[in-house]
């Protein structure tokens, strides 16, 4: 064929240029996780945990990265999932997907109180509302002892299973929990190519500009912290089956920090981030503990400079390779 | 037939009447320029119009209804959109995906048709595509579609903007100080661009804000003179945009010329 001597000419590989930046994260996500699976052990671990992390910067993402608000609270979502859950499945002998449904309409409501009200305000009051909705939340999991054991927690929760079939061994559910992120993935890129996620980007793009194109700018908000509440809620629902206990300092403050920096380092507003950044952020302390005293101080440092040359984070490092930048 | 009714409208702010008492009409079809000095109340006038303030006092009937104090999406949902005095896009986005938000009023779906994408849904999709690339192509952007809206140039921008206002099928488009910023070669592109649409029998009805009169696009055919929130002169473009008129408006001696349909005034000389 005539066409076939130009298939490695420089316009050829230009074109394939920016499908292989898109790929690479999800390569590099993929062979780490194809690592621990075949590696096993105390790898498998954090990666079920960077795993379960993942489908809440997913959430996160579609409700800062997409929309372009701001929450400080979704570890409230996290801990209703999760603590429903727990009681549901521990106390009451619940099956865990009714467990996991009861817990996310739980926190789905409580997400529509703080949101409803509080998302038709410009501004702050939001990430304000959210802060504060965390903490209660915290602090009702350590004051009401009886539901939920207080500082002591909730522990023997029984492990995911689907049909009757229990996933038992590590690698099982890191299999699992990579099927749940695909799929978490997948509906968070169709919730963004749609004309629901346009609605969102416009938002956060200019929210006058939104409401002037006919976008009812509060619904659309709200919409989208219920949905991103969902997402946190499930990655609660699984970190208590596949830990087992819970306990309020699962869903305290710190979670909120750790995925924040995924999400930023990651890469916020991309498809890609919020894996690419669970999966490193979470290999992170394992890599910097050779340098004992100082591995807080390099693990800040490594994250200034990554937000400062890549504001993008992680899942577009790829597109700042020379030879990348057109016109 | 009268498309946008305007009664004794009114805002103050404060001690200040910003708008006072304005009464307009605009018929189906029809383009209007509002012109004034800095303050005269043209942008207070657009954003009650559009929504973004209420008024203290009046009434604004659209389309044979009553929007009075409704909010902005709401408005726009009846078929009246405004673009902005300074550019408000959505700089993050192409410039395609621009023009396809402003399908949005014209489409339906949301979560759900979202997550299941059925049949319907794809050729909606493959509708607002062709829709936003043929606006694009109107506005002249045609090569431009992939680029972020923050790597055009300022009046190009301006462009996509208007292009991402007749995504949405407008009745009436309200269009503040499209020329501001611009520079010469631009602002004639786009006075040429606006009036080709003014006799455009398909085209929305516009109306205007300026203060520069080289800014009314030929084919305008009202004109709505402001001074202080008040009016000055209304009616004809012929009778209103005056040397006469303009020097009260502006406060003044003012000399005007008129070259084919276009206007251009200056401080008549040894005033």
């Amino acid at each position: 064929m005539p066409t076939s001597r130009n298939i490695i000419s420089p316009e050829r590989l230009a074109a394939l240029a920016p499908g292989l930046a898109t790929a690479l994260p999800w390569a590099v996500a993929l062979a780490i996780l194809g690592y621990a699976f075949i590696a096993g052990g105390y790898l498998v671990t954090v990666m079920s945990f960077a795993l379960i992390y993942a489908v809440f910067v997913i959430g996160l993402n579609l409700f800062m990265g997409y929309a372009g608000q701001v929450t400080f609270g979704h570890n409230a979502f996290a801990a209703l999932g999760g603590y429903g859950s727990a009681v549901l499945t521990s106390a009451y002998g619940w099956p865990p997907i009714g467990a996991f449904a009861a817990g996310t309409m739980l926190a789905l409501a409580v997400a529509l109180v703080v949101g409803y009200p509080t998302l038709r305000l410009k501004g702050h009051y939001l990430a304000m509302a959210t802060l504060a909705i965390g903490l209660i939340i915290y602090e009702i999991a350590v004051q009401w002892q009886a539901v939920t054991g207080g500082y002591m927690g909730i522990s023997g929760i029984p492990p995911i299973g689907i049909g009757g079939f229990d996933i038992l061994s590590d690698r099982a559910q890191l299999v699992f929990l990579a099927l749940v992120v695909a799929l978490a993935t997948w509906s968070a890129m169709r919730l963004r190519a749609s004309r629901f996620g346009r609605a969102l980007a416009a938002i956060a793009g200019s929210e006058d500009a939104a409401r002037a194109l006919g976008i009812d700018v509060a619904r659309y908000k709200l919409m989208a912290f219920l949905v991103s509440a969902a997402y946190a809620a499930l990655a609660g629902t699984l970190f208590v089956h596949v830990v087992g206990f819970v306990s309020p300092e699962v869903f305290g403050l710190h979670m909120v920090v750790l995925a924040f920096t995924m999400l930023y380092a990651g890469g916020i507003g991309t498809a890609a981030g919020p894996l690419i950044g669970a999966v490193i952020i979470s290999l992170l302390p394992e890599t910097f503990r050779a340098l004992k005293d100082y591995q807080d101080l390099a693990y800040g440092a490594g994250l200034i400079l990554l937000l400062i040359y890549a504001p993008k984070g992680l899942a577009s490092l790829a597109e700042l390779l020379p030879g990348r930048r057109r016109s | 037939m009268t498309l946008l009714k305007l009664e004794r409208v009114t805002r103050r702010f404060g001690g200040l009447l910003a708008v006072d008492a304005i009464d307009l009409n605009v018929e189906q079809g029809g383009v209007t320029a509002i012109i004034g000095p800095n303050g005269a109340g043209k942008t207070t006038l657009f954003h009650l119009i559009s929504g973004f303030q209420t008024p203290n006092g009046g009434r604004i009937v659209f389309d044979g209804q009553d929007i009075t104090g409704l909010p902005p999406d709401r408005i726009a949902a009846h078929g009246l959109i405004r673009t902005f005095q300074l550019v408000q896009l959505f700089r993050d986005l192409s410039a395609i995906e621009n023009v396809k938000v402003g399908c949005h009023l014209r489409t339906r779906g949301g979560i759900v048709t979202a997550l299941i994408r059925p049949k319907s849904a794809r050729q909606t999709e493959a509708e607002v595509d062709a829709t936003a690339r043929e606006l694009l192509a109107f506005v002249g952007l045609a090569d431009h579609g992939a680029l972020p809206a923050s790597a055009l140039t300022y009046g190009q921008q301006r462009l996509l903007e208007i292009a991402r206002a007749l995504a949405v099928r407008p009745k009436l488009l309200l269009l503040d100080e499209p020329a501001a910023g611009l520079d010469l070669g631009g602002r004639e592109d786009l006075v040429a661009q606006l009036a080709e649409f003014a006799m455009d029998p398909d085209a929305p009805a516009m109306v205007l804000v300026t203060h520069h009169v080289e800014e009314i696009p030929p084919g305008f055919t009202h004109a709505l003179l402001l001074r202080e929130g008040g009016i000055v002169a209304q009616g004809l473009i012929g009778d209103v945009i005056t040397a006469a008129n303009l020097s009260v408006a502006f406060g003044q001696d003012l000399e005007l010329d008129k070259a084919g349909d276009r206007f251009f005034a200056r401080r008549r000389a040894g005033a």
